[in-house]
């Protein structure tokens, strides 16, 4: 009966109950859609991060990653060959790169820009890396630029450059007329404005380094979850090398976006806020306009606390049904971006560091982001309408009856 | 018809609103007993006391000072929690605007009673109620909203509501007071047969006096105090 009851209230003033509905519906809609947009940005920023840089682990010799911006060549990573095929017979699936990063200038002989060159087997850094179509691997003195600076310079495939770097003794060398063979494009400022991957051919040559020596070595896991497992195998077996995870390269892109999340979720609050306001004034509302009826349920002998329970519930049923569908929609609009995407604006280099943000931003929405925000909507209206509530079950019924409340 | 068992009595009953400053005596002294099978009328002036009475009776309000019995149980005694439950289940109550519930059907109405009480299965609530409905010439109304029905209707199906718990009470306050002349008769006459046939008690405050001369007995209410309470005989309708 409290339910009939309750429902055939809510409807009683449908146009208070329907903006009590939309302004839930509008709150818990945002919701649904600003969190799966940050969860998206999450997600693609951490994607990139592993895709175009990092991938699951990288293992580097200690102290290294405290210099890591001066890509100290003299500190190679002791067994990289070794760590690279333990990695990959101690896990099934896993593959393991080594690479070797190093400062270089690159120019057309007119300008030059500073960068970070980097030498790696091209296949294996195809297979480990989305940086670009890097399925020709090309032949003789050539290399991979990325976008960014041929940008700069104006270089397309097939043009040439001069790059100029100290090899692994210190002194300076440099090769004149390396040919482009691809551009490299990761929506990631460090491979796109500031990586030359040279083949290991051309790069050791340059280096004068040794076949075999790397800086880093980088595993890509068929599970990213057991980096961590990984990461401490590797340290605990191989001293004087340092593992880092993918979790903890991508931690300082998580901190950044929580802030953001935490703006968006003000805004959801506020507005919340103002649908619980909503709410509120309704149930008082509709709790004044029915003083008598009240009276008389409380004459009857209904108990106080089911009065608070009827006029919760007409409350709770007009929040469902307004956190459902707008859940529902916010879902779906969500569930539509996941698919196709929207525009990002391009972060630039210099206000962005290295934020490795593509243009396209995929929403990441989950069943859980839907519920989670149906039952807020829901406990929000529920402790908006329990004051109101409670101060109309408290009226004293002569009073109530007699119309004077 | 035995009117020997008491329902509900007022003992020494005083009730004063605001005590201090500019105290109302609203019932002064008051010693009632209702006896089962009563059709008892209070009368008297606006402001006599007979609403304080009723809701003293009702255990709608407590006296300042005295006892109300109901059942022999002495209120003053009980929690506001207990005092809904003996209005919920012996305790009937009929109003001068009729009170209805206007979102629920004319035999969700006289449900409701039964629903409040708690205690009746689902399947015996719409007997009661189907046969309530029959009982008040309602059988062909009772899906019909209280907006849908006249006021003599209306009035019916608060009558229903009242007595479909079977109360050892009913109290009503100017049950006729919104009635025209010949539904007035009308509901005087169901309660009167309900009382007659069923043995339900009941205390009406009234201005009515065609009420008050069908009472059996009535009690006259001056300043808060009874005046009289007289048997009448011969108030066959």
């Amino acid at each position: 009966m409290i339910v009939r009851l309750a429902l055939r209230n809510a409807l009683r003033n449908r146009r208070r109950s329907l903006f009590t509905l939309l302004s839930l519906l509008i709150g818990v809609g945002l919701l649904v859609i600003s969190q799966s947009f940050v969860d998206g940005i999450e997600r693609t920023l951490v994607a990139n991060e592993i895709d175009s840089e990092h991938s699951h682990v990288r293992i580097v010799p200690q102290g290294y990653l405290e210099e890591e911006d001066y890509y100290p060549i003299d500190r190679p990573l002791p067994n990289a060959a070794q760590i690279a095929t333990f990695v990959m017979e101690r896990f099934p699936g896993a593959f393991a790169l080594s690479r070797m990063g190093f400062r270089a200038e690159v120019g057309d002989g007119q300008k030059t820009l500073r960068v970070r060159g980097m030498t790696a087997n091209i296949t294996e850094y195809a297979k480990m890396f989305r940086v670009g179509d890097l399925a020709d691997i090309g032949n003789g003195q050539r290399c991979f630029v990325g976008s960014g600076i041929a940008g700069a310079f104006g270089w397309t495939k097939g043009d040439t450059l001069e790059i100029q770097t100290k090899t692994i003794h210190g002194t300076l060398n440099s090769a004149k007329s390396i040919q482009i063979v691809e551009l490299l494009r990761s929506s990631h400022p460090l491979v796109d404005d500031f990586t030359v991957l040279l083949p290991n051919d051309v790069g050791q040559t340059l280096l004068d380094s040794p076949e075999g020596r790397a800086t880093e070595v980088l595993v890509r896991l068929p599970n990213p979850d057991d980096a961590e497992q990984v990461a401490a195998l590797v340290q605990n077996t191989f001293p004087g090398v340092v593992a880092q995870t993918w979790r903890q390269k991508t931690q300082y892109l998580i901190d950044i976006n929580n802030l953001r999340r935490g703006a968006f979720q003000i805004i959801v609050m506020i507005i919340l806020l103002i649908s619980a306001a909503g709410v509120a004034n309704t149930t008082l509302m509709s709790a004044f306009e029915r003083t008598t009826e009240i009276g008389t349920m409380l004459a009857l002998g209904m108990r106080r606390g089911t009065v608070v329970w009827l006029l919760v519930t007409e409350t709770l049923m007009i929040a469902l049904v307004g956190s459902a569908v707008g859940a529902g929609l916010g879902s779906v609009v969500s569930g539509w971006f996941t698919t196709v995407g929207i525009e990002f604006p391009e972060i630039p280099v210099e206000a962005g560091a290295a934020i490795p943000m593509p243009p396209l931003l995929y929403f990441a929405w989950r069943p859980e982001i839907t519920i989670f925000a149906v039952g807020l909507g829901v406990t929000v209206a529920f402790i908006a309408a329990l004051w109101p509530a409670l101060r109309s079950s408290r009226v004293d019924p002569i009073t109530a009856l007699r119309g004077e409340a | 018809m035995t009117q020997t068992t008491t329902v509900a009595a007022l003992q020494s009953a005083h009730r004063i609103y605001n005590p201090g400053d500019n105290p109302v005596v609203a019932m002064a002294n008051v010693n009632l007993e209702i006896r089962r099978g009563d059709f008892l009328a209070l009368a008297g002036p606006s402001g006599s006391g007979k609403s304080t009475i009723l809701n003293c009776l009702g255990c709608l309000d407590t006296p300042t000072q005295g006892r109300v019995l109901i059942l022999d149980k002495d209120t003053s005694l009980l929690s506001k929690q207990q005092l809904s439950d003996i209005r919920s289940q012996h305790i009937g109550f009929i109003f001068q605007s009729f009170n209805l519930i206007p979102v629920l059907s004319a035999a969700e109405n006289i449900e409701f009673a039964l629903q409040i009480r708690g205690d009746i299965g689902p399947a015996e609530t719409k007997e009661r109620t189907a046969a309530m409905l029959k009982r008040l010439r309602l059988n062909n109304l009772g899906h019909r909203r209280p907006s849908q029905l006249s006021g003599g209707q209306q009035q019916r199906v608060a009558i229903g509501r009242a007595l479909i718990k079977n109360p050892a009470l009913v109290l009503a306050d100017e049950p006729t007071a919104n009635l025209d002349r010949a539904t007035s008769e009308e509901i005087i006459q169901i309660m009167r047969d309900m009382n007659e046939e069923m043995g339900v008690t009941f205390v009406f405050a009234t201005h009515d006096h065609d009420l008050m001369q069908k009472a059996r007995r009535l009690v006259m209410v001056q300043d808060g105090r009874i005046q009289s309470d007289t048997t009448q005989t011969g108030t066959s309708l």
